[in-house]
């Protein structure tokens, strides 16, 4: 007896199926998302022997636009360039500053973007142009 | 500050909209006879609801105002309307905000409407489902961009609030029927009597339905970082959290079993009284415990996960491993008489609960089994830890860290270690112990990278071995960590042959990233779920032959979607790659070149040439296949393996083997653990 009554209550529960489909979407928020860098060009830690012409960040998620920042800064910590990073045309995953000719030396990418789920990734990594890669290979042969 | 806020602003919407949503259904439930709506705890219950809207308001301004200041990066946003609007009118969270604000005023307009007609339970259907209108589209704002949404992957998080929802929002209305008894000497009405059963056989399924979800939720944000558990703030937040729920799970189970029953069931007046006493008091209790429950879930939510949650400091000398004790004598034996004897426990319940046990011998003997059990299991799975033990590298396990690890490797430790880490560098034989096997032995998999790291920064008094902290950065240090698992992995990578074993993916190749002489450039990571990468290290002029056979062959490997890389191994400067690579229709690598080399020349070993002696021998010329999920599954060295892909047919049947292959879920990690 005391089974069929909470069958049928469950009945009754389950005739408010719109409600559940929707509550199947309530509060997973935060749960799942972790926006993140994927993927940087050039690369954290590079040690390249031209200069890259921009740098380029890959989130798992999509970027605000109108909350972006990204700059890259010499040794002596001041900003290269003043221009204005964007969300690349084809991948709102992704941002992009464009860079002018960059001496040898060693670079510190700063970056903080708003995905559109409302977090905020923060953080930076270094690279290097250095013109003794070559001589460094050799050494190592 | 802000987070504190932020916090108090989504607990109290949460509560307010979970009190309005699990009352109407519970009304809803009730109301099969419709005098329960002429009630008076009805009436009262319905006059809280335009304020828990309110609070619904309040609280969604509350986390405009934070999100704007967490997002903006400046605090003082968060007090500046003109930003919010920036935010509503810029930002998607902005738009699911607004959506939000609208559902809630949707809300308010539903329950004023209600306040002012007849009641019907469907009103309460209607309102039940404007309460969760505002809940959805805050949940929207996260699932817009979440990478695994899936009914089954939600599933357990919605029924857990669901659930949560039906039995925290009616326990308003349950306090409501006792407290509105107005003569305490007499029994309940029959109309709230039939109410607080229904509550009653509500709560219990809701309640069961809410731990198992809960189980599998928490299973998802923990995987098998259990250390996280009593090191980590999700970890100390679930086992407060747990523990409010077996008190509130105590409290609830008195109030079924005795006090409801002696309040709605007798018609002695002390009983009744009493019962009725119990009920407020406690059911007030487990009220004030839900709330705080429904406080731990939002922080909870808000907090990384157990999974994700970086243990800067673990505060016990200890840990348990299987994998790092197993093999120890007596160890299987210990743990599995431990395992008996909790079993040994769990029975010692059932017959307990089966024979009507007195009290003490009740909770005494499982108690006691329990306790054994443990003594015996755990101390031999305990092994030594540090504080390091489970800091996560910071730097991922790629090509650039290998081989900047091969070379502080090379410097500090080949003296002792060997130049390939095998124990038997020429200072090695004044130690006692010997320096440790690195290359063969397999440490790397006994103990975490946290523990290397430890060692690596203080040295190990007992054998001798110096810490480095003084000449290696922390980034160093984690470079040589990485590139001890490098070496490691490299000498496991020993099965690896020109034919792919089907089937059997298991290897996960260092992760490099390249600029190439066509303009190309990208990670090893961007060809999964897209192409089979051959990955070819040349020494230049002596693959000149083989490049031309590649080149030859690149069509028929093209279509069985299949990139070539070319890596060259010697020193060449950007003219003459150009030059080499003048009609070579695939990429050659012109950044990234020697830490692809450094980081691949460790997978060189063969069953038949492991290569241990001495400096090791660096072949010229080396093929590795990776499939297009993320696995290194063959590989060719001319000279070496007798039969190889010099048959290009050879080699395209593996190719062909790979893709017909089931996708597969990618290596797991970018970093050491």
């Amino acid at each position: 007896m005391r089974i069929k009554w909470t069958v049928s209550l469950l009945k009754r529960f389950f005739t408010l199926p719109i409600i559940i489909m929707i509550m199947t979407l309530v509060h997973t928020d935060q749960v799942f998302a972790h926006a993140s860098l994927v993927k940087a060009e050039p690369a954290r830690r590079a040690v390249l022997s031209t200069a890259p012409t921009q740098v380029r960040l890959w989130f798992n998620e999509e970027i605000e636009a109108a909350f972006a920042s990204l700059s890259v800064l010499d040794e002596d910590k001041k900003s290269i360039t003043d221009n204005k990073v964007a969300v690349h045309p084809e991948d709102p995953k992704s941002i992009v500053l464009e860079l002018p000719e960059i001496p040898v030396g060693r670079y510190t990418v700063k970056f903080r973007v708003l995905s559109v789920d409302g977090h905020v990734v923060d953080s930076e990594y270094n690279f290097t142009i250095s013109d003794t890669v070559k001589a460094k290979v050799k050494e190592d042969d | 500050m802000i987070e504190i806020v932020a916090t108090f602003a989504r607990w109290s919407q949460l509560v307010a909209n979970l009190i309005i949503f699990g009352s109407c259904v519970f009304l809803a439930i009730a109301g099969q006879q419709r005098a329960v709506f002429e009630s008076s705890w009805a009436t009262r219950l319905e006059r809280g609801f335009p304020w828990m809207v309110g609070v619904i308001l309040i609280g969604l301004l509350g986390i405009l105002a934070t999100t704007t200041g967490e997002a903006t990066g400046i605090v003082a946003n968060t007090w500046r309307p003109g930003a919010w609007l920036e935010i509503v009118q810029q930002t998607r969270v902005g738009h699911m905000w607004a959506t939000r604000a609208v559902f809630a005023l949707i809300l308010l307009a539903v329950i004023l409407y209600l306040q002012h007609v007849y009641r019907v339970r469907w009103h309460y259907i209607l309102c039940a489902g404007a309460a969760a209108l505002p809940l959805i589209a805050g949940s929207l704002v996260s699932h817009s961009a979440a990478e695994e949404m899936s009914v089954i992957s939600i599933l357990p998080y919605a029924l857990h609030i669901l659930l949560a929802g039906i039995w925290f929002g009616a326990l308003p209305a349950f306090l409501l029927i006792i407290f509105s008894k107005k003569e305490p000497d007499k029994p309940l009405d029959l109309l709230s009597i039939e109410s607080l059963k229904k509550f009653s056989s509500i709560a219990l399924p809701a309640m069961v339905i809410i731990i198992a979800t809960g189980v599998i939720v928490a299973d998802r944000m923990i995987e098998e970082d259990y250390h996280a558990l009593v090191a980590s703030s999700y970890g100390w937040l679930i086992n407060i959290k747990l523990s409010v729920l077996a008190i509130v799970l105590v409290i609830a189970y008195r109030a079924r079993s005795k006090w409801l029953p002696l309040f709605t069931q007798t018609s002695n007046v002390e009983q009744v009284q009493s019962g009725g006493e119990h009920l407020k008091k406690w059911v007030g209790i487990e009220f004030v415990l839900a709330v705080i429950l429904v406080l731990l879930a939002t922080i909870l939510a808000n907090t990384i996960p157990a999974k994700h949650a970086m243990v800067e400091n673990w505060p016990y000398s200890f840990r348990f491993s299987i994998d790092a004790t197993w093999d120890e004598p007596n160890v299987p034996l210990f743990f599995w008489s431990g395992v008996a004897l909790f079993l040994m426990a769990a029975g010692s319940i059932w017959l307990g609960i089966k024979n009507n046990w007195e009290k003490k011998k009740k909770i005494g003997i499982p108690v006691a089994l329990v306790v054994a059990s443990a003594a015996v299991a755990l101390p031999p799975l305990a092994i030594d830890a540090y504080p390091e033990t489970y800091q996560n590298t910071p730097v991922p396990f790629d090509a650039i860290s290998i081989s900047n690890g091969s070379v502080f490797f090379a410097e500090n430790c080949t003296t002792c270690h060997g130049p390939q880490g095998k124990g038997n560098g020429i200072a090695a034989k004044a130690f006692n112990p010997p320096p440790a096997d690195l290359l063969t032995e397999p440490h790397t998999a006994r103990h975490t990278a946290g523990d290397f790291f430890h060692w690596l920064t203080y040295g190990i008094a007992e054998t001798g071995m110096p810490g480095f902290s003084s000449n290696l950065t922390e980034e160093d240090r984690w470079d040589v960590v990485n590139y001890m698992h490098a070496m490691s992995r490299g000498y496991q990578a020993r099965l690896l042959s020109p034919q792919v074993v089907a089937e059997k993916p298991s290897i996960g190749p260092p992760i490099f990233s390249y600029f190439a002489h066509d303009g190309s450039s990208g990670y090893l990571k961007d060809f999964r779920q897209k192409k089979n990468v051959v990955l070819v290290l040349f020494t230049w002029p002596q693959s000149d032959e083989r490049l031309e056979e590649l080149k030859a062959a690149y069509s028929r490997l093209s279509e069985l979607n299949t990139i070539v890389l070319a890596v060259p191994m010697n020193q060449l400067d950007n003219q003459e790659i150009m030059e080499i690579a003048e009609d070579i229709p695939f990429p050659v690598v012109t950044e990234g070149a020697l830490e692809i080399k450094n980081s691949y020349i460790l997978y060189r070993r063969t069953l038949t040439h492991p290569d241990i002696l001495g400096e090791g021998i660096i072949p010229e010329h080396l093929e590795f296949l990776i499939d297009r999920f993320g696995y290194l599954r063959a590989r060719w060295i001319p000279g070496i393996d007798e039969n190889g892909w010099e048959d290009i047919n050879f080699l395209t049947r593996q190719l062909v083997q790979l893709n017909s292959e089931k996708e597969i879920l990618p290596p797991p990690s970018d970093h050491v653990h």
